[in-house]
C-alpha cells in the first residue's frame, strides 16, 4: 500500500503557494496586497510562487487600475482549487493513517526544503 | 519540521494553518451585516405602506349592514364560486381578526383592491362603504420596493465593491444582486398584470419581503455562511408566521391557502428581526478585527 505522503504534489505543498492557493479559495478574486498581508511575504517572493502557480495553471493574474492606482488580481482557477483539495485529502490521509497506525514505519521520502508550514 | 510517524505533524501543522488562513480570509471577506441592516431599515419604512383595506363601523347600524353583507358575500360565494367578490375567509373570521381601535367596533379586513373597488361599486347608496374603506396601497408598496429594493441591492454591491478596494477581498455578490432585481422585477410585474394566485400573494405584499429573504439565502450561499442561511430561512418563516398562511376550507372544493395582510406592526417585528441580526453580525466583526 502507497504511503499517502506521496501524494504531497511538490508544487502545491511548498507553504507559501499553499497559503496562496488556500487564500484564493476562500476569497475568490483577491488583491495581491491582501495575499502579501495574509502570508506575510515580500513583493518578490510572492511574484515568484505566483508566476510558478501560474505556470501550472493553478491560478489567474490580471492587472489593471482602480481609479489611477495600478492593482493585481489573482484567482484560482478549476484546475489549482482540484490541486489544493488533493493536497488537503493527502494531508487528512496523513494524519488519519498515523492515527490508526501509531507505530507506522516513516515514510522513504522526504518533504522538499521550506515545505514545513508552521 | 519533523517528518516523523509518516509526515504526521507535517501535516498536522499544515492543515491547523490551512484552518488559520482560510478562517482569516473569510473573516475579511464577508461583510453581510450590511444587507441585513439595510434592507431592515427598509423594511421598516415601508411599514407605513401597509395599511390594509379594511371597512370599520362603529355604530350599531353600520356593524349589522357590514355583518349582513360580509354573510352576503359568504352566501353568495356558496351558490356560485365564480362570483367577481370573493371573501377570502369566512366572514366571521375577517371580523375578528381584524385590529381596530377600542370600543364597539367591527371591521372587514382582507379585502383585496379588486373587492374593495367591487364592494363600493355594488353599494353606491349606501354611505357607509363609501366613506370607510380605507384606500389602497400595494401600488404604493409595490413601487417603494421596485424603487427602493433596487437601490438596496445597488447600494449593497457598491458596498462589497468598496470592501474589495480597500481590503484586497470581498465576495462576490453579483449573483445575489442580480437575482434580487430580476425577483423585484418579477414582483413589479406580476402587481401590474394582477395575475391570480400570485399578484392575490402580490396584493399581499408578501412577495417582495420573500424576495428578501430568498436573496439572503443566495447571499449565505456566496458567503458560505450557514448562519447568514438560517437567518435568511428564519425571515421567510417568520414572515409566512405572521402572515397567517392557514388553510381555509372552500365549499367548492379542496381547501386553500389563505394569507392574512401584513399590517405595519408585523413589518415592524420583521424589520426589526433583520435590524438585530445585522447588527449582532456587525458588532461580531468590529470585536474579531480587534482581537489579537
Amino acid at each position: 500500500v502507497t504511503h499517502p505522503i506521496h501524494d504531497l504534489d511538490d508544487l502545491v505543498h511548498q507553504r507559501s503557494r499553499l497559503g496562496i492557493l488556500v487564500v484564493l479559495s476562500e476569497g475568490g478574486r483577491v488583491q495581491f496586497s491582501f495575499l502579501q498581508d495574509s502570508l506575510g511575504l515580500s513583493e518578490g517572493n510572492l511574484s515568484r510562487h505566483l508566476t510558478t502557480l501560474e505556470g501550472a495553471g493553478y491560478v489567474t493574474i490580471e492587472k489593471g487600475y482602480e481609479g489611477r492606482r495600478p492593482r493585481t488580481w489573482t484567482r484560482l482557477t478549476s484546475e489549482g482549487q482540484q490541486a489544493l483539495n488533493q493536497e488537503v485529502a493527502a494531508l487528512k490521509a496523513i494524519v488519519a493513517r498515523a492515527e490508526a497506525h501509531p507505530r507506522s514505519a516513516a515514510p522513504t521520502r522526504k518533504l522538499s526544503p521550506g515545505t514545513a508550514v508552521t | 519540521m519533523s517528518t516523523k510517524d509518516g509526515g504526521f505533524d507535517d501535516a498536522v501543522d499544515a492543515l491547523t494553518e490551512l484552518d488559520r488562513l482560510r478562517r482569516g480570509t473569510r473573516r475579511q471577506r464577508r461583510g453581510f451585516w450590511f444587507p441585513l441592516i439595510l434592507f431592515g431599515l427598509l423594511i421598516l419604512a415601508s411599514a407605513p405602506l401597509y395599511s390594509v383595506h379594511q371597512a370599520v363601523t362603529t355604530d350599531a347600524q353600520s356593524q349589522a349592514k357590514l355583518l349582513r353583507y360580509l354573510k352576503t358575500f359568504e352566501a353568495m360565494q356558496k351558490e356560485d364560486g365564480d362570483l367577481p367578490i370573493r371573501s377570502t375567509a369566512p366572514a366571521g373570521v375577517a371580523v375578528a381578526a381584524c385590529p381596530v381601535g377600542s370600543g364597539p367596533q367591527v371591521a372587514a379586513c382582507g379585502l383585496t383592491v379588486t373587492q374593495a373597488r367591487q364592494l363600493r361599486t355594488l353599494a353606491p347608496a349606501n354611505p357607509f362603504f363609501q366613506t370607510h374603506i380605507t384606500q389602497p396601497s400595494p401600488a404604493r408598496a409595490a413601487l417603494f420596493w421596485l424603487v427602493a429594493g433596487t437601490g438596496g441591492y445597488l447600494l449593497t454591491a457598491a458596498f462589497y465593491r468598496r470592501r474589495s478596494t480597500r481590503r484586497g477581498v470581498a465576495t462576490s455578490v453579483r449573483v445575489y444582486v442580480t437575482a434580487g432585481v430580476g425577483l423585484l422585477a418579477a414582483v413589479a410585474a406580476t402587481t401590474a398584470a394582477s395575475i391570480f394566485p400570485l399578484g392575490h400573494l402580490v396584493i399581499r405584499q408578501m412577495v417582495p419581503l420573500a424576495a428578501i429573504g430568498v436573496g439572503l439565502v443566495i447571499l449565505a450561499y456566496a458567503e458560505r455562511s450557514l448562519t447568514l442561511a438560517a437567518v435568511g430561512a428564519g425571515f421567510v418563516a417568520a414572515l409566512l408566521a405572521t402572515s397567517g398562511v392557514n388553510t381555509t376550507p372552500s365549499p367548492d372544493g379542496p381547501s386553500y391557502l389563505a394569507f392574512a395582510f401584513l399590517t405595519p406592526y408585523r413589518l415592524a417585528f420583521l424589520g426589526a428581526l433583520l435590524l438585530a441580526a445585522g447588527v449582532v453580525f456587525a458588532a461580531a466583526e468590529r470585536i474579531g478585527r480587534q482581537a489579537p
